[in-house]
């Protein structure tokens, strides 16, 4: 499949033993006690984030990543990236939906085996390939957006931060900051989960990098889990509002009501594949941060 | 009637012995202010034998030029504590802003239309006195609506426009991790419509309330100064100031409509002012000047 674009990188990002074989066009990334001798380890592609690996999870594979590309793959036309237990598909594989996380499917270890995610991975000639949006808002009078729901499920001061620093970095517009905020539609795992176009993804993923090494800089947060990874969940929404610019660049929508609804169902369309959690056996439902 | 001492009479009901008033001040002052007023000085205005901000809070005085009038109410508070720990209201004037039970003039500031201009030829000391003194426990600038039937508006939306936003983030940032907020109501406090102005720093306050909020406000700037080394131009130097009027302003709202039953917002036309209290709560805020010009915000 490689032969067939050469031009896209796919790297799946581990700090464990890989669960599944990748295929051979897929690199693997190894972060903290997975990285080894011979390896494409974080230790020597971005050895400044080794150390904010435990704030960050998997987003500081994403910063080694960003440094693979620039030096060993500049010709590279579209990224891609996963993790080693989740993975965005252009179609649904075992349509069973994770129970506590409905916009993931779960899918069985069994069911992926021989060429079976090397099939599964593979994205087509799609320019993007991420994750079917999820809206916070369950009930139209109690809009939840970004903010809201950060407040219900994280610590709000580190989004509060972490957004402070998007702006001082001009990520953010001043003005942009109370669509950022209100904004509904998540796409699960930003920019760093699914297929992107290379040069999008460069700069998307630049700019939330150097806007976390502002954060971790300046605030030397330590929370206990599920909370650990609290510069990955911001960077997670900048990412996903990242994404949605774009798309409605293109698409159109970024209105409330019928026009941003209509809008969203052409991106969907056009972008949008399944996202899928890897499972070795029973499973009780997925929870953010593990 | 009474001797102040000042050379002057007031009404014995004016000097209430249970209200504790400053007025924070960096420059001589351009009014006579009633005897139960203290001058704060701050700055060059500081002298010996007066009430100053590096005798009440000597850590807040290099901080002067960032926080401006704000140190002075830090300074009132370690004064009312230090000297008026019976008092059960506390008020708070500035150099040339002051708020009044009742219109003093018909001239509103031009690009600040919740404040009346006064000029200091209008304004004698027994006005003054009989027009600062609160009847209630409360005596705020009549709050204002940050939305119109033409735009929406709210804390952040307006900060966003006026000021650097990143401040405002980081500022409700510290006031959350400090407890001031609870996480859940910072979206709540960002789409703050309701704006009281000067927040807790003008006006008069139950005692209680205002040094819990105070004291607590100044725990999150300090964080700030510490942790920010905030060099801004001009205009949003002052930026833990503007923060903490919204703050304050929230605190106040968020009292207040604790006080009284909340009329269902459905029962409210979208852009009409709820009611937050008794009418007596609400006077007038003013800015004394040597003639009618107009106001800068932040000057």
């Amino acid at each position: 499949m490689a032969e067939r674009d050469g031009g896209l990188v796919y790297a799946c990002i581990t700090h464990v033993p890989l669960w599944l074989e990748p295929p051979p066009w897929v690199v693997a990334i190894h972060l903290g006690e997975a990285q080894g001798e011979g390896r494409l380890n974080l230790r020597d592609l971005a050895p400044e984030w080794l150390p904010h690996h435990p704030v960050l999870g998997g987003t500081a594979g994403g910063f080694a990543l960003r440094r693979y590309v620039l030096e060993r793959r500049p010709d590279a036309t579209r990224v891609g990236i996963c993790q080693y237990r989740k993975f965005v598909s252009r179609r649904r594989i075992s349509g069973v939906r994770d129970p506590r996380y409905r916009v993931m499917d779960v899918v069985a270890k069994s069911m992926l085996a021989g060429d079976r995610y090397a099939d599964a991975l593979w994205p087509g000639d799609a320019r993007f390939l991420v994750s079917r949006p999820r809206c916070f808002t369950r009930v139209f009078w109690h809009r939840r957006g970004y903010l809201r729901e950060y407040a219900r499920d994280h610590c709000v001061e580190d989004l509060l931060r972490f957004a402070a620093e998007a702006v001082e970095q001009g990520v953010l517009a001043r003005r942009e900051l109370e669509s950022f905020f209100r904004e509904d539609v998540i796409v699960p795992g930003g920019v760093e989960l699914g297929v992107y176009p290379a040069t999008f993804w460069l700069e998307a993923i630049g700019q939330i990098e150097s806007v976390v090494r502002a954060c971790v800089t300046k605030h030397a947060t330590v929370r206990d889990a599920p909370q650990t990874r609290l510069w990955s969940f911001c960077a997670e929404r900048l990412g996903s509002w990242l994404l949605l610019k774009r798309f409605r660049a293109e698409l159109g929508g970024g209105l409330d009501g019928l026009g941003e609804w209509l809008a969203r169902r052409r991106w969907t369309a056009r972008f949008g594949g399944r996202l899928n959690l890897v499972v070795d056996g029973a499973h009780a439902g997925y929870r953010a941060g593990t | 009637m009474r001797d102040t001492g000042q050379g002057r009479d007031v009404k014995d009901r004016s000097t209430p012995p249970r209200l504790a008033y400053g007025c924070a001040t960096h420059v001589p002052l351009l009014v006579e202010y009633p005897a139960f007023v203290e001058p704060i000085r701050l700055g060059a205005a500081q002298a010996d034998g007066a009430l100053n901000l590096r005798d009440l809070a000597p850590e807040w005085e290099a901080h002067h030029p960032i926080l401006g009038g704000l140190v002075g109410t830090f300074a009132m508070k370690n004064h009312v504590l230090a000297h008026h720990p019976e008092a059960d209201r506390i008020g708070l004037c500035q150099y040339r802003k002051f708020v009044s039970r009742r219109r003093l003039s018909r001239v509103v500031a031009p690009s600040y239309k919740a404040m009346d201009v006064v000029t200091k030829q209008s304004l004698s000391p027994g006005l003054l006195a009989e027009a600062m003194l609160p009847d209630a426990e409360w005596l705020l600038p009549r709050p204002f609506l940050l939305s119109n039937w033409r735009k929406h508006g709210d804390v952040l939306e307006q900060y966003s426009r006026v000021h650097q936003p990143q401040d405002l983030l980081r500022f409700v940032a510290e006031a959350v991790e400090q407890q001031l907020l609870d996480k859940a109501e910072v979206p709540r406090f960002l789409a703050e419509e309701v704006m009281v102005p000067g927040g807790i720093e003008l006006g008069v306050f139950p005692a209680e309330f205002w040094i819990r909020s105070v004291t607590a406000i100044e725990n999150v700037v300090r964080a700030c100064v510490q942790r920010y080394r905030l060099v801004r131009e001009g205009y949003d130097a002052r930026a833990w100031g503007f923060c903490t009027e919204r703050l304050g302003s929230y605190l106040v709202l968020r009292r207040l409509r604790a006080l009284g039953p909340a009329k269902p917002r459905f029962l409210s036309f979208r852009h009409s002012m709820p009611t937050l209290g008794p009418s007596r709560f609400f006077g007038r805020l003013n800015l004394i000047t040597e003639d009618t010009v107009d106001y800068v915000i932040g000057s």
